[in-house]
C-alpha cells in the first residue's frame, strides 16, 4: 500500500466534492434538518390518552376509580357514555382509545371484600397505542387496588394489608420519555442514510464519466483506490457526527452520559463500515440508479426496521432477530444508546465495537476485491 | 392500435427488460411484507427479567416460578449478588431486575410488609412502561394470594381481598397483534413507494436517453403521453396491492371487515396523488439520480410522519398540523378503517374527501409540470 | 413552387445569450437544404424551433404552410425529425423502435411492417432488426434513427447532423440515401458541421454565431465568396507558411494536408505567380503552385473570418 497514491485518490475525490458545493451543503444540512424534523416529530410518549366512561354503578367506589383515571396525566376523559351504542360510535370514529365500563355491582363487590372486574373496551387497531394504554391502565388499577386493600384491612382490623410492596425504580431514563431513546437512534439511522448516499454513487459516477478506466489503468492498487475514496467521506461524516451530537444537545437536551471520545470513535468505526457497504454496492452496480436502489432496499429499510431502532429485537421471530445481527446498525445502536442513556464504558461495549471494526475491515477488503475485477 | 395503446405497450416492454424495475415491483412488496409483517412488532413479550433471590425460601422461589410462567417475561438466571443486577441492566442483558431481600420470608412470617426491589431499564420508554406495569400487577396479585393464605392460616375462613382487575375487551384486533396493524399499512405504503419511484423517472429517463425529443415531435398529444406514462405504473401498483391483499388475508390472516370495492376504489384515488407527486419530481429533476433521491426524500416523511409507524396523536401539535398535508395519513386511516373496523363511507367520509381533494390537486399539478415543451 | 419552410426574422434568446439572431430563409419543396455551421452556431436551436420543440422569442416561421406558434400539431404530422443525439430506446429492438414510432404517427400496422422491411432494406439494417438498440455501434444506431424518423413517409424531414460520428463509407451511403429521398419528393432539411458534405445539397445556408452569413448553391458559394485560391507545395513547408502569412498580398494561408491553401487578395491578377514570387523573395523552394477551386471548407474559413472582421470593424 502506497500512502502517496492513496492520498492522491483522496485529494481527487475531495476536489469532486468541493466543486459541487450544492451537494456538499445538502450533505451537511440534510441530516441536521432530518434530525430536527424527526426528532421533534417522532414521539411515542402517550399522554392524554382519550377515553370515555360508561358508569353503571354510581357508588363512591366507582367515582373514586374514575377520578383516579381523570387525575392521571396519561389519561383524558372525553365523555360519559349513557348507552352502549355510543361506545361503538366513539371507537369507530376514533374519538377515544378505550371506554371504561364499570359494572353495576362494583361498589357492592368491593365493599364485601371480594375482587371485582371492570371492563375496558379498547381499540386494538393501533397495537402500540393499545398495549401502552393497557400498561398504564394496569398501573392505575394496581395502585387503586392497593388503596382499596389498605382501607379494607383497616376496617377489618388487620395490621398488614399487603405482605410485600413493589415500587419500580426506573433507571437510565427515569421520566420514561421517548425522546432520549429516539434521538440517539435517529442519529445512528441518519448517519447510515448519509453513508449510503455518499458512497453508493461515487464509484458508479466515475464509471459513468469514463474516468474509471484511467483510474484502473493507473498503478494505484484497488485497496489504495477504495481507501482513498473513503477518506474524504469519513471526514465529511465526522463533521456530520459532531453536528448531530450538537443538535441533539442544544435542541433536544439529549447529552451522552458516557465518554465523548468513545462516542466519536465508535461513530467513526461505524461510518467506516457503512461507507464501506455503500462502496461495495457502488463497485458491484452497473448504474447509479441501481446503486441507489441497492442502498435503499438493502441497507436503509433494514436499518430502520431490523436494527432495533423502532422495534425491539426480542419481539422479532428468532430468524429475523438473527438476520438483524448482520446489520452493523444493530450493534451501533446498542453502543450509542448505552453511551447516551446508561453512560456505559468500553469495558461493557467492547464486544459491539469489535464487531463493528470487523465489519469495517471485511467490507473494505471485499469492496477492494470486487473493484479490481470489473471495468 | 391507437397511439396511446402503442405507448402503453412500449412502457411494459421496457419494464419487462429492466431487471431493476422488475425487482422493485416484485421484491419490494414481498420484502416490505416480511419486514413489517414479522419484524415490526412492538408486542411486549419475552421481556428478560433477572431475580436476585437472597432469601431463597419457598415463597421467593414461588415468586420466580410465577414470573417464568408468564408469557410476557423470560427469566434469566443469575447469581445471588444484588450488585450483579446493575451490570446486567447496564449491558442490556435484562430489562428488569428484581431483588428479593434476605429477610423476605421471615418478614412475611412476622406479618410485616417486606420490600421487593424492582429496577427497570427505562431506555425504551414505552416497552419499559408496559413491562413494569405488567410485572407490578403480577406481583401484587401474588401479594394478595399470600395475604389470603396468611389470613386462612390465622384461622379465618372465606377471607378474600378486594381489588379491581381489568378485563380488557379489545376490539378490531383481539390479540393486539402488530401484524394486523402493519400489513394494511404496507398495502398503502407500497402504492406510494412504487408509483412515486417509477413515475419520478417517467420524463427524466426519456430526457436522459434523448428519446423525449424524438417523442415530442410526433403528433402524440400531451394528455396521451401523460396517460401512457401513468397508466402502466398505476396497473403495476394495483397488481402489487392485490398481492399484498391476498397475502394479508391468506398468509397473515389479517381480518378484513369492510368493503373491497371501497378499498380498491380509494386506492385508485390515492394513486392520483402519488402519480402526480412522481410526475412533479420527474419534471423538476435534471437526472434520473436526482429524481430517485428526491423520491426517496419524499417517501421518508411519509413513512415516519403519516402514522404508518408512529401514532400521529403522539406527535407535537405543530407536527400534527404538518401531517394534515400528508395524504398518506388519510389513506392509512381509510385502509385500516376498512380492514380492521369494517367502517365505510358513513364514518370515513372526511378522510375520503381530503384524499379526493389531494388526489385531484396533486395530479393536476403533476399534469401541468408535464408540459409538452422541452 | 410551394415553400416547405419559410422563416423570417426568427430570434431565440436564452437569458442574455442570443442563440439565434434574426434569421430568414426559405426552402422549396423537393430540395436538399443544407444548414451548415460550426458547433454552437445555433443550428440545432433553429431546428428545434421549426419542429415545435422550442418556442421562438420572436419572428415568424411556417412549416409546410403551417404556423409554428399556432399549428404545432399539424406541423408534427407532416415532418420527420432525427435529433442530433441518439434518441432511440436502448432497451427496445430496432424493429420495436421503428414500429413504436409508426404507432405514434398512426401508420396502420400492415403498412408499418412494410415500411420496416423497405427502410431496413434500403439502409442495410435487415440483419439487425431484432437486436437491442443499445448493442449497436454508432453507425448502425444512426441508420436505425433515420429509419425511425422516416417511417411515416413525411413530406419534410429534419435531419440534425445525421452523419456525426459515422465512418466515411457509411457517410457516403447516407448521402446517397438522402439524394434518393429528395428524388422521391421528400424535402430534406439537413444540418452538418462537416463542410464538404454540403456538396450534396441543392442549396445551403451557413450559420455563424446565430446569424446566417451566406446563402446559395454550393457552386455559387465557392465562386461568390472565395477567389484566388492557390495550392502550394514547398519545402520547408513551415517557412513557406510564415512567409505567405507575412505577405501583404495574402488574405489567408493555412495548412491543408501536406500542402498550403493560400487565398490571395481580390486585386491580385495572377495568384499562382504572386505566390511563387513571394516565396522566392523569402528564399523558400517552391515545388508547385497552382490555382484550384476552393472546397467548402475554404469557403467556410473565409466566411467565418470575414464575419469576425466585420464585427471588429463595426465596433469602435
Amino acid at each position: 500500500m502506497n500512502r502517496r497514491r492513496m492520498m492522491a485518490v483522496a485529494r481527487a475525490e475531495w476536489i469532486h466534492i468541493r466543486r459541487d458545493p450544492r451537494s456538499l451543503v445538502v450533505i451537511l444540512i440534510l441530516p441536521v434538518f432530518m434530525l430536527l424534523l424527526y426528532g421533534y416529530g417522532i414521539n411515542y410518549d402517550l399522554d392524554r390518552i382519550p377515553f370515555a366512561v360508561w358508569n353503571l354503578d354510581g357508588t363512591q367506589v366507582s367515582r373514586d376509580l374514575i377520578d383516579e383515571f381523570r387525575q392521571n396525566r396519561y389519561f383524558d376523559l372525553r365523555e360519559s357514555v349513557l348507552e352502549q351504542r355510543r361506545i361503538e360510535e366513539l371507537l369507530d370514529e376514533r374519538k377515544v382509545v378505550f371506554v371504561l365500563v364499570v359494572p353495576p355491582d362494583l361498589g357492592g363487590t368491593v365493599g364485601a371484600g371480594r375482587p371485582a372486574e371492570v371492563q375496558f373496551v379498547l381499540d386494538g387497531s393501533d397495537t402500540t397505542r393499545a398495549s401502552v394504554a393497557l400498561g398504564y391502565i394496569e398501573g392505575v388499577l394496581n395502585d387503586f387496588s392497593g388503596q382499596l386493600q389498605a382501607q379494607w384491612a383497616n376496617r377489618q382490623g388487620t395490621q398488614v394489608a399487603a405482605p410485600f410492596t413493589v415500587y419500580p425504580t426506573i433507571l437510565y431514563n427515569p421520566d420514561l420519555r421517548s425522546r432520549p431513546f429516539i434521538v440517539p437512534g435517529l442519529i445512528a439511522v441518519l448517519l447510515t442514510l448519509l453513508a449510503g448516499l455518499l458512497t453508493s454513487t461515487c464509484i458508479v459516477r466515475e464509471r459513468e464519466w469514463g474516468s474509471f478506466e484511467t483510474l484502473i489503468a493507473s498503478p494505484a492498487a484497488a485497496g489504495e483506490i477504495v481507501l482513498g475514496k473513503l477518506i474524504p467521506y469519513i471526514v465529511i461524516a465526522f463533521a456530520n457526527v459532531v453536528l448531530s451530537i450538537v443538535v441533539g444537545w442544544v435542541v433536544f437536551g439529549v447529552v451522552p452520559l458516557g465518554s465523548m471520545a468513545l462516542l466519536l470513535t465508535a461513530s467513526m468505526v461505524y461510518m467506516a463500515a457503512s461507507l464501506g457497504i455503500g462502496l461495495f454496492f457502488s463497485a458491484v452496480s452497473r448504474s447509479q440508479q441501481m446503486a441507489i436502489l441497492f442502498a435503499v432496499l438493502l441497507t436503509f429499510l433494514p436499518t430502520i426496521l431490523l436494527s432495533g431502532f423502532v422495534f425491539p429485537l426480542r419481539s422479532m421471530p428468532t430468524i429475523i432477530a438473527a438476520i438483524a445481527q448482520i446489520i452493523p446498525a444493530t450493534h451501533f445502536l446498542v453502543i450509542i444508546r448505552s453511551l447516551y442513556l446508561k453512560g456505559a464504558g468500553l469495558e461493557i461495549l467492547w464486544p459491539q465495537l469489535l464487531v463493528l471494526a470487523g465489519f469495517a475491515v471485511v467490507i473494505v477488503v471485499v469492496a477492494a476485491g470486487r473493484f479490481r475485477k470489473r471495468l | 392500435m391507437s397511439r396511446l395503446a402503442h405507448l402503453i405497450k412500449k412502457e411494459f416492454t421496457q419494464v419487462r427488460r429492466d431487471p431493476a424495475v422488475l425487482r422493485l415491483i416484485l421484491i419490494a412488496p414481498i420484502m416490505q411484507l416480511v419486514l413489517f409483517g414479522y419484524a415490526a412488532s412492538n408486542d411486549v413479550r419475552n421481556v428478560p427479567v433477572a431475580i436476585c433471590d437472597q432469601d431463597n425460601s419457598a415463597d421467593s422461589r414461588q415468586l420466580a416460578e410465577e414470573i417464568s410462567q408468564s408469557r410476557y417475561f423470560h427469566l434469566t438466571p443469575m447469581a445471588g449478588d444484588p450488585r450483579a443486577l446493575e451490570g446486567l441492566l447496564l449491558r442490556g442483558t435484562v430489562q428488569i431486575g428484581l431483588h428479593v431481600p434476605r429477610d423476605f420470608h421471615r418478614t412475611l412470617e412476622r406479618g410485616q410488609t417486606a420490600q421487593v426491589g424492582m429496577y427497570v431499564d427505562g431506555t425504551d420508554s414505552n416497552n419499559a412502561t408496559v413491562a413494569a406495569a405488567y410485572l407490578t400487577g403480577l406481583l401484587r396479585a401474588r401479594g394478595v394470594s399470600l395475604a389470603e393464605r396468611s389470613a386462612r392460616a390465622a384461622g379465618r375462613r372465606g377471607v378474600t381481598m378486594p381489588g379491581i382487575r381489568s378485563e380488557p375487551r379489545v376490539w378490531y384486533n383481539q390479540d393486539l397483534k402488530s401484524v394486523n396493524f402493519m400489513v394494511p399499512g404496507v398495502f398503502a405504503m407500497i402504492l406510494l413507494v412504487l408509483t412515486v419511484n417509477l413515475a419520478s423517472l417517467a420524463i427524466v429517463r426519456e430526457r436522459e436517453t434523448g428519446t423525449l425529443e424524438q417523442l415530442l415531435v410526433t403528433p402524440l398529444r400531451a394528455r396521451e403521453l401523460l396517460i401512457g406514462k401513468t397508466v402502466p405504473f398505476a396497473l403495476m401498483a394495483m397488481f402489487d396491492a392485490g398481492i399484498i391483499f391476498l397475502l394479508a388475508r391468506g398468509w397473515f390472516h389479517v381480518p378484513f371487515r369492510g368493503s373491497m370495492a371501497l378499498l380498491f376504489g380509494m386506492a385508485l384515488v390515492f394513486l392520483l396523488h402519488s402519480l402526480g407527486l412522481g410526475l412533479v419530481i420527474s419534471a423538476l429533476a435534471r437526472t434520473q439520480q436526482e429524481a430517485q433521491l428526491t423520491a426517496f426524500m419524499v417517501v421518508m416523511p411519509n413513512i415516519l410522519l403519516s402514522g404508518f409507524m408512529y401514532p400521529v396523536e403522539n406527535m407535537p401539535v405543530v407536527i400534527q398540523y404538518v401531517t394534515y398535508l400528508i395524504p398518506l395519513r388519510y389513506f392509512l386511516q381509510i385502509v385500516r378503517g376498512i380492514f380492521l373496523r369494517g367502517v365505510g363511507v358513513e364514518v370515513l367520509w372526511p378522510q375520503m374527501a381530503m384524499l379526493v381533494g389531494f388526489g385531484v390537486v396533486t395530479f393536476a399539478i403533476g399534469a401541468l409540470a408535464f408540459r409538452k415543451r422541452l | 413552387m410551394a415553400l416547405a419552410v419559410e422563416v423570417s426574422n426568427l430570434v431565440k434568446r436564452f437569458g442574455d445569450f442570443t442563440a439565434v439572431d434574426g434569421i430568414s430563409f426559405s426552402v422549396s419543396k423537393g430540395e436538399v437544404f443544407g444548414f451548415l455551421g460550426p458547433n454552437g452556431a445555433g443550428k440545432s436551436t433553429t431546428i428545434r424551433m421549426l419542429c415545435g420543440l422550442l418556442l421562438p422569442t420572436s419572428g415568424e416561421a411556417r412549416i409546410a404552410e403551417h404556423d409554428i406558434y399556432r399549428e404545432t400539431e399539424l406541423i408534427r404530422r407532416s415532418i420527420g425529425y432525427m435529433p442530433q443525439f441518439f434518441s432511440l430506446y436502448p432497451d427496445l429492438t430496432v424493429r420495436e423502435n421503428i414500429e413504436f414510432y409508426a404507432g405514434m404517427y398512426e401508420v396502420p400496422r400492415a403498412r408499418a411492417r412494410e415500411r420496416v422491411e423497405e427502410l431496413s432494406g434500403r439502409l442495410g439494417l435487415e440483419g439487425l432488426l431484432d437486436r437491442m438498440t443499445r448493442t449497436l455501434s454508432t453507425g448502425w444506431r444512426q441508420r436505425a434513427a433515420l429509419a425511425t424518423a422516416l417511417v411515416h413517409q413525411p413530406p419534410l424531414a429534419f435531419l440534425d447532423e445525421p452523419t456525426s460520428g459515422v465512418d466515411p463509407v457509411t457517410r457516403r451511403q447516407f448521402w446517397e440515401f438522402i439524394d434518393d429521398l429528395a428524388r422521391e419528393g421528400t424535402t430534406v432539411f439537413v444540418t452538418t458541421h462537416v463542410m464538404d458534405e454540403a456538396e450534396h445539397c441543392t442549396r445551403l445556408v451557413i450559420m455563424h454565431d446565430g446569424a446566417i452569413i451566406a446563402e446559395g448553391t454550393p457552386e455559387e458559394m465557392r465562386t461568390r465568396y472565395v477567389q484566388n485560391m492557390v495550392e502550394v507545395q514547398a519545402a520547408p513547408l513551415w517557412e513557406a507558411l510564415e512567409a505567405l502569412q507575412a505577405s501583404p498580398l495574402v488574405r489567408e494561408a493555412a495548412l491543408f494536408g501536406d500542402a498550403l491553401h493560400v487565398q490571395l487578395r481580390e486585386e491580385v491578377v495572377d495568384p499562382a505567380e504572386a505566390v511563387r514570387q513571394a516565396l522566392g523573395e523569402a528564399g523558400v523552394a517552391v515545388e508547385a503552385a497552382e490555382c484550384i477551386p476552393p472546397t467548402m471548407e475554404d469557403v467556410f474559413v473565409a466566411l467565418a473570418r470575414g464575419g469576425e472582421e466585420a464585427v471588429r470593424e463595426a465596433s469602435p
